[in-house]
């Protein structure tokens, strides 16, 4: 209030005007305030007068648009800036702010250079106290540099990692997907529910065996990846029904009758080679294993069902998993159904002996047989026509509109089952074997003459053919008449003679062994008649089966005489298959000299004519060969004047 | 005097040559940043990066050198301030000082860093200042090992890999070599 | 002595009573290959066997409201086949659950001469038409798809024309009465076609 003089205060109003420049004297320059039509005009160009309601013309909208464009541009080039360099942003400036002192630096030595505006100095200047061990602060910096790097390398390794694991467990799952397209390319699969099913059995393939044949396909993609991933690895397993693992096939053989049948149903086995492409997958080893277990089942289901219901002579024997049937008397033909599971148990070796007994013939034919019966079921005579009849064999439909009788209908359903197939088969080959064993024993016990046997290539399940020819050695092509064709069949074999003649054997080894050392002396006397023509001499007499003489026991004994060009001499040969050879020689009268004188010749020309026989010592005779030996007596005989 | 005066002047002849090097280095690469950024690529950012840090490292040398007489104990005055254009300043400095005067002076003498490089010495001093000497020592050491192991496996690499390897294979070994080294370093 | 009483139920004699499981669909024509390769897929590995068939429905009334009806169908393409006569009786109303149509069949093998004994006997032809298409079999089961053409002249059966665009899809199974675990294996093998046709229970009744 009161006081002292009166202060002063002024009172400037704060400056309105923006300063432009501030000059070197320290005077400032203001920015002249816009006018009232420079203030209009800068709210003008605000306003956007292409949004206005109502009349435009074109004229301002051509403006706008270009002013409109303008800004654009500029926010345009203001925009190119600034999102597009955001990542290199914060390193641009950082490159500023150096390059900024970098040029500082330059300008000051540059300048200093120059020396007229500055210069440098020398000034001692006082230790400064060491402020700090420089290494640590080195360490501690490049630490903090190095962790900055680190992180982010860590960040992209983890990322990167991640993404491997990713990978590998796509490829897991392609595996097992590409795994399941090879699967799906043998086998029938379907999804049902979320678990994927398949069909090995031979159903579709026309088999009517209950069993439903079903395997399950499961995912074995857990394994862990930091472990080795062992050789084997398979994204995909299968798992088959529980009553067809392990391997099994059908063991068919034929031995003498067992004296005693107390240990039938025995299981004797041997492991069968695992027959499967190198490079096969697991799953289809195990697969094809379980259809094999499955076929053979139905195999031995088949035999058994018709072993029981068919009836026959001498019935056959089903006991477990064995069935024993009597093809001949004497003979035991057993089939049985190995099944072996793949326990530790089953590792030992069972006996090696009854590999040899084991016809692979047999039980690959059984396996055909099956494959031909499925497809019966499946082939297009069974289809009904017209479409709504139904299934079943199209003769079978004509029996009541044909008024079939009951032998009609009996033989359209007659056909053998699978058991007798396999009977007659197992029968056939072992006549065939006894047949060729016969034969060879035969040959290898006479060297003369001598026996070959020409077995056919070709043959037949049920029938197969042997030619059989008797020669002498030597004499091959003089003495040839002896050749036999037999047709080894079922239960009998059938001889056709080169002559026409045709016999019925049975299936006793004996007969064909009679019957062939009856052809072979029979033979021997062929070839004397044969080896008479070659060397001139005149066959008298000729008989196959002589009335005269010992009874032979097999056969009959055959009998040719034939006399010298010359007629003086004369050979008379009786052969027999049991009492051998008897040749005996005549020799003319003139020549003997134990001939008792009589009266009754008057003439001297009585004494050319043949006198009595003489019999030879054939086994004294040279010659390697009955033949060779005729020959030589004949030769001997025949005077060279 | 004379001897020292030739040497000083020669010293700030290659310090402005280097300067001058790191500045063209600097100006190019601010360049391809602004302008290529879409044709950028990794390996050219790195080389750009490296070439950088080559000159500094030079410019270091140059500053160790026996030769160079200790800078710290000249000081820079300058003699005259003038408002006037110069030409010849103008064309030393390539158009960025056309006028040696009062405003330009404080700028360009200053020597207090900008404020975030100052935060990070402050930072970095007293960091430095919680570690023990020995400890300091056994830091030393295992980092001179870990980083001469390190670069022996490098050349180990490159020399065993085919030509170009190293470039080539900067992807997979070496990235997991030194995740495996400075995971350890930054541990220490 | 008298004779002996007149039953009007078919004679079934000895033989067992067969039920007839039937499901039934249609297909348009341009999906038939997709169809027709589908069900070489899935049935039996064969051939699938082509057909041409003719059809005849007789009826006789009787007292009853409902007529007694018989099918005649005899084989075009293949010579020498005799004829099929079939009865189907009504559909048994079972559970709804029961996922097909199930109906008591006899079905009768029968020389050429039937529809001149038919005709004896009092039946008249209601109708005929022609079918042409393919059969499929899977197990026990099956699967006919043809083409109902219209005769133009009754009796020729050479002027035919198609009757719709479309295929007829039948699936039926003939099994003795008292199984009904086949209706379920129609079931899941009708499912396995299911986009492409859709196999169901038609009841007849409700078409007339």
């Amino acid at each position: 209030m009161s006081g002292g003089p009166a202060v002063r205060i002024s009172i400037e109003s704060a400056s309105e005007k923006q300063v432009q420049e501030v000059g070197l004297d320290g005077a400032e320059t203001y920015l002249q305030p816009l006018s009232m039509s420079q203030n209009l005009a800068r709210l003008a160009q605000r306003i956007d007068f292409s949004q206005g309601s109502g009349s435009e013309d074109e004229g301002s909208v051509a403006r706008e648009q270009d002013w409109a464009e303008e800004d654009e541009e500029e926010e345009e080039a203001s925009v190119k800036f600034q999102p597009s360099l955001w990542p290199w942003d914060s390193v641009r400036n950082n490159l500023r702010s150096a390059l900024t002192e970098m040029c500082v630096l330059y300008d000051v030595l540059t300048i200093v250079k120059d020396k007229r505006y500055m210069t440098l100095d020398p000034v001692s200047q006082e230790p400064l106290p060491p402020k700090q061990n420089p290494k640590i602060l080195q360490l501690v910096s490049k630490k903090k540099s190095l962790a900055g790097a680190a992180d982010i390398l860590l960040k992209g390794a983890e990322r990167l990692s991640k993404s491997v694991a990713e990978n590998q467990e796509n490829k897991r799952q392609r595996d097992f997907n590409s795994e399941l397209l090879r699967l799906r390319q043998h086998w029938k699969l379907r999804k049902v529910g979320d678990k994927i099913l398949g069909d090995l059995s031979y159903r579709s393939a026309g088999s009517l065996f209950p069993h439903h044949g079903m395997f399950e396909v499961i995912k074995n993609t857990d394994i862990d990846l930091d472990k080795k991933i062992p050789e084997d690895y398979c994204p995909l397993d299968v798992q088959i029904p529980s009553d067809l693992e392990g391997s099994a096939y059908i063991k068919v053989s034929i031995q003498k009758q067992a004296p005693d049948i107390g240990d039938l149903g025995t299981i004797n086995l041997f492991k069968p080679l695992p027959k499967s492409k190198p490079g096969a997958p697991h799953w289809q080893i195990k697969l094809e294993a379980a259809q094999n277990v499955l076929l053979c089942k139905e195999i031995f289901s088949q035999l058994s069902r018709e072993a029981v219901q068919i009836k026959s002579q001498i019935p056959h024997i089903v006991v477990k998993n064995q069935i024993i049937s009597q093809p001949f008397p004497g003979l035991q033909l057993s089939i049985s159904f190995c099944h072996s599971s793949n326990d530790k148990k089953y590792q030992k070796p069972s006996e090696k002996q009854s590999a040899e007994n084991h016809l692979y013939v047999l039980e690959h034919n059984l396996h055909q047989l099956i494959r031909e019966f499925h497809k019966q079921t499946l082939s297009s005579s069974m289809m009904p026509h017209p479409a709504s009849a139904p299934f079943g064999p199209k003769r079978m439909r004509l029996a009541g509109p044909q008024a079939f009788d009951k032998n009609e209908i009996n033989s359209l359903q007659q056909s053998e089952g699978l058991l007798e197939k396999i009977i007659k088969q197992a029968k056939h080959i072992f006549l065939r074997r006894r047949t060729a064993r016969t034969i060879d024993s035969l040959a290898s016990r006479i060297e003369d003459p001598q026996i070959q046997a020409h077995w056919s290539n070709i043959n037949d399940v049920y029938e197969s053919s042997v030619k059989v020819l008797i020669t002498s050695q030597g004499y091959e092509q003089i003495c040839k008449s002896i050749q036999l064709q037999l047709n080894i069949g079922v239960e009998q074999i059938r001889v056709v003679h080169r002559d026409g003649r045709v016999i019925t054997l049975s299936h006793q080894e004996q007969e064909l062994q009679d019957f062939l050392l009856s052809q072979m002396s029979q033979h021997q006397v062929h070839a004397v008649q044969q080896l008479a023509k070659v060397m001139g001499w005149h066959v008298l007499s000729f008989s196959n089966h002589m009335g005269l003489g010992p009874v032979e026991s097999i056969g009959n004994a055959s009998a040719i005489t034939v006399a010298s060009p010359s007629g003086d001499y004369s050979i008379s040969v009786r052969n027999g298959p049991e009492s051998g050879s008897k040749v005996m020689v005549q020799f003319p009268r003139s020549q003997c000299k134990d001939l008792p004188k009589s009266d009754v010749f008057q003439d001297n020309k009585w004494n050319q004519l043949r006198g009595p026989f003489k019999e030879v010592q054939w086994n004294k005779m040279e010659g390697r060969n009955f033949v060779y030996k005729m020959e030589l007596l004949m030769a001997a005989l025949t005077p060279c004047s | 005097m004379q001897r020292e005066e030739k040497q000083l002047e020669l010293s700030i002849d290659a310090l402005i040559n280097q300067v001058a090097d790191l500045k063209n280095s600097l100006a190019s690469f601010i360049y391809k940043l602004e302008n290529e950024y879409e044709r950028l690529t990794w390996p050219s950012v790195l080389d750009s990066f490296a070439l950088l840090s080559g000159q500094l490292n030079t410019l270091n040398k140059v500053l160790k050198n026996e030769k160079t007489p200790l800078l710290r104990n000249q000081v820079l005055i300058p003699l005259i301030l003038t408002p006037d254009r110069d030409d010849e300043i103008l064309r030393l400095t390539e158009g960025r000082v056309p006028v040696f005067s009062h405003e330009v002076v404080p700028d360009h003498l200053r020597t207090k860093p900008d404020p975030e490089v100052e935060e990070q010495e402050k930072q970095l001093c007293t960091d430095a200042a919680h570690i023990a000497p020995d400890l300091a020592q056994k830091q030393f050491q295992s980092l001179n090992k870990m980083c001469s192991n390190l670069l022996e496996k490098i050349s180990k690499e490159e020399r065993e890999s085919e030509s170009g390897g190293i470039v080539l294979e900067y992807g997979e070994m070496e990235r997991f070599i030194h995740i495996w080294c400075f995971k350890y370093i930054s541990k220490l | 002595m008298e004779a002996p009483p007149v039953t009007v139920m078919p004679v079934t004699g000895g033989t067992i009573n067969m039920m007839e499981y039937l499901l039934q669909g249609s297909v348009l024509d341009q999906s038939l290959e997709s169809l027709l390769h589908r069900l070489r897929g899935l049935c039996d590995n064969m051939e699938p066997e082509a057909f041409v068939d003719h059809e005849m429905m007789f009826l006789l009334k009787g007292q009853q409201a409902s007529p007694f009806v018989l099918k005649a169908r005899r084989s075009i393409d293949k010579a020498g086949i005799p004829w099929h006569l079939r009865y189907l009786g009504q559909p048994e109303m079972g559970d709804k659950n029961r996922h097909a149509l199930v109906r008591n069949c006899v079905d009768i093998a029968t020389s050429d001469n039937l529809t001149e004994f038919l005709l004896e006997m009092g039946f008249r032809m209601d109708h005929e038409f022609v079918a042409k298409g393919h059969i499929f079999r899977k197990g026990i089961m099956k699967v006919v798809v043809c083409k109902i053409f219209r005769i133009l002249i009754p009796g020729n059966t050479d002027n035919i024309e198609p009757l719709s665009l479309s295929y007829l899809v039948e699936l039926s199974m003939v099994a003795p009465a008292g199984q009904d675990t086949v209706s379920d294996e129609m079931r899941s093998f009708a499912e396995q076609l299911k986009p492409l046709v859709h196999l169901e229970k038609i009841d007849p009744k409700r078409l007339t």
